[in-house]
């Protein structure tokens, strides 16, 4: 198969008809090109829109209670629906192994003081976890700790806008400030990864401080956030098992809509999954379309190729050339000359994706580049097309009679 | 060397049938050095084109060389003529892009002889016509002449048990045509069975038997006394 001979033959047979085969070579490359800058740029795309909606945060799942729209066991309709810590310990417990980080929120809003100035703002009472589940970075300091919330401890972390409107800048971090009764430290701040004025006006503090006093085991709602990787139908899974649960512990009728509320992502995951598998499909067409093209392209060179070569291939065929002989040669040559220029166009195609990187953020691309399977699938796909592309020509000059070629004048 | 009893061949030409062999005896022995001869449409190229296996019987016997010659494969064919002929054409049949030598290499490339063997068996032969000194030019630096004798060359070079030419003087000038005759009776006098399609009687008597065909039919089969080149 590669002996040294056969190579010679072809170099010859590419040498004599070197303008064709490089006009035909080049759509294999512009084929490759193509299918390349689509792959990688449809990447860029996805990893645009991920940057840009798929945030932390943006699986959570979000529980809370609602007024009850049917009379159930005993209980009239209308009831208030309150969920409390044996509901998250509950939910920890069962579905701990599809959870990353739960949080229960106990928000209040509360006049807020320090130096002279005060305000109006939303406290939340968290966990430790809760700086994970959201997008937020932290400028200064720390989040809350275990012992913070163990200690039911008076720990504030203040959002950068908070520190603005209060204390005009000035540092702010270890000192005091008064929220509703009571004095907290503030042990670290914050800013909103999105620039959300209204997310760094807000301030967050132990869960189990405020529970204490309000005097309440109540959590007004659950944030949850799955493990990662979760599929859209698992999520919508776990939504649904959650949502039953707690209706059957809070003895909500399991057709009310209303008493318990559970808030999934999984439609707009799935909305934004079908937008990308449309992506797919798109580049595979046109990628695909290209490829074809080209297959043709030297599918179609390769039949002139044979016909021009009849009488050759019949002076091989009467010298004692067998037809796979012929088969192999006219094969080989195909797969040769889209080899090179597939690879060529793979190359060149790596070459501009891989160097985008954020230069196109302003349109969503971020970061195009093109895996190393997708390039070998690429590869295989070359060597596929340039098997098709010789094998109908190497059938038909395998078919030739060395009879009729040689009486072709 | 042959044997050849009642072959017949028709070709198709839609829906008549064209009879072009209608049953030929032949008998061609070790050394014999046979003119077949007739007028166009006698046969004579379909018949030397079923002897070198381009082309098949339709019933009959042929024997070449004691191998019994029917419903070969392409393969088969192919090996056979590779083992068995040595073929010289009127267009002589070079392949244009190869040089004289590798021309001359090609049937031993594929009786798959190594490359530096083939090379030296090749400029044997190429000793034998004259043509060393043109071994690394191209086809269309060399004259009609050269050329068929690149082509006998060629034909020799797989050490072909029977030779077949098919009116290889058909494009030279009668000089040339006598030195290329002469060398075709060197190659004789060495012993090779040669086969010859013409329509010369000037060639055909530089042969040793003429066998004449008509429609198909073998007129005449005389053993002439050999005029030389």
């Amino acid at each position: 198969m590669f002996d040294i001979d056969r190579w010679r033959e072809i170099w010859a047979s590419i040498g004599s008809n070197k303008l064709r085969t490089i006009l035909s070579g080049l759509t294999i490359s512009l084929a490759l090109f193509v299918f390349i800058v689509l792959f990688g740029m449809g990447n860029g795309l996805q990893n645009g829109f991920q940057k840009e909606f798929f945030q932390a945060g943006a699986m959570n799942m979000y529980i809370f209670g609602t007024r009850t729209s049917e009379s159930y066991a005993g209980y009239q309709k209308g009831r208030q629906i309150e969920l409390k810590n044996d509901d998250l310990n509950y939910i920890l417990d069962n579905y701990g192994d599809k959870i990353k980080y739960i949080s229960g929120e106990f928000d209040q809003s509360l006049l807020v003081k320090f130096g002279g100035e005060s305000s109006s703002y939303t406290v939340t009472g968290v966990n430790q976890n809760y700086v994970e589940m959201i997008n937020i970075s932290l400028n200064k300091g720390r989040f809350l700790s275990e012992e913070d919330l163990k200690g039911q401890k008076k720990s504030a972390i203040v959002g950068r806008m908070v520190i603005e409107d209060l204390a005009k800048n000035h540092e702010m971090l270890g000192q005091y400030i008064s929220i509703g009764s009571g004095m907290y430290e503030i042990v670290g701040i914050f800013s909103s990864n999105t620039n959300d004025d209204r997310e760094e006006r807000k301030i967050y503090v132990p869960i189990t401080t405020l529970q204490t006093i309000y005097g309440s085991d109540k959590v007004p709602s659950i944030t949850v956030t799955p493990v990662d990787g979760i599929s859209t139908s698992a999520m919508k899974e776990l939504s649904d098992n959650l949502k039953n649960d707690l209706k059957s512990r809070h003895k909500v009728s399991p057709t009310d809509q209303s008493g318990v509320r559970v808030w999934d992502s999984s439609e707009q995951m799935s909305d934004t999954n079908a937008f990308f598998f449309i992506l797919t499909i798109i580049v595979f067409v046109i990628g695909g379309g290209s490829l074809i093209a080209g297959i043709v392209s030297i599918g179609n060179i390769m039949v002139f190729s044979v016909k021009e070569r009849t009488k050759e291939i019949g002076i091989r065929k009467a010298l004692g050339a067998t037809p796979m002989k012929i088969i192999s040669l006219i094969m080989q040559e195909a797969i040769l000359i889209t080899l090179i220029f597939g690879v060529i166009g793979i190359i060149v195609a790596t070459f501009l994706v891989e160097n985008i990187r954020d230069s196109l953020s302003d349109y969503f691309i971020y970061d195009p580049g093109v895996s190393r399977s997708s390039l070998i699938m690429a590869c295989i796909i070359l060597f596929i097309a340039g098997f098709l592309a010789g094998f109908l020509p190497a059938r038909y000059a395998a078919k030739i009679k060395p009879i009729d070629a040689l009486r072709d004048e | 060397m042959i044997k050849i009893r009642n072959l017949h061949k028709s070709y198709k030409m839609g829906k008549n049938s064209l009879h072009v062999l209608k049953g030929i005896d032949l008998d061609v022995s070790e050394g014999e050095f046979v003119a077949i001869m007739g007028a166009s449409g006698s046969g004579k190229s379909t018949f030397l084109n079923i002897i070198g296996m381009l082309d098949t019987h339709d019933t009959g016997l042929y024997e070449l060389d004691g191998v019994k010659i029917e419903k070969l494969t392409e393969k088969k064919a192919a090996n056979y003529r590779n083992k068995f002929l040595g073929f010289i054409f009127q267009s002589y049949n070079l392949i244009s892009f190869k040089n004289v030598l590798e021309n001359v290499s090609l049937p031993l490339y594929y009786q798959n002889i190594s490359r530096s063997k083939r090379s030296e068996m090749a400029m044997q032969y190429l000793e034998r016509v004259g043509l060393t000194a043109w071994a690394n030019h191209l086809p269309n630096e060399l004259s009609g002449g050269q050329k068929q004798r690149v082509a006998i060359a060629r034909a020799l070079a797989a050490r072909p048990k029977l030779l077949l030419a098919d009116e290889p003087t058909g494009a030279l000038d009668s000089k040339t045509s006598r030195e290329v005759m002469r060398l075709i009776q060197e190659i004789n006098d060495e012993g090779k069975t040669i086969l010859m399609v013409t329509h010369e009687d000037e060639i055909a008597q530089m042969c040793k038997r003429i066998v004449r065909l008509k429609d198909g039919m073998i007129m005449s089969d005389d053993r002439i006394e050999q005029t030389r080149a």
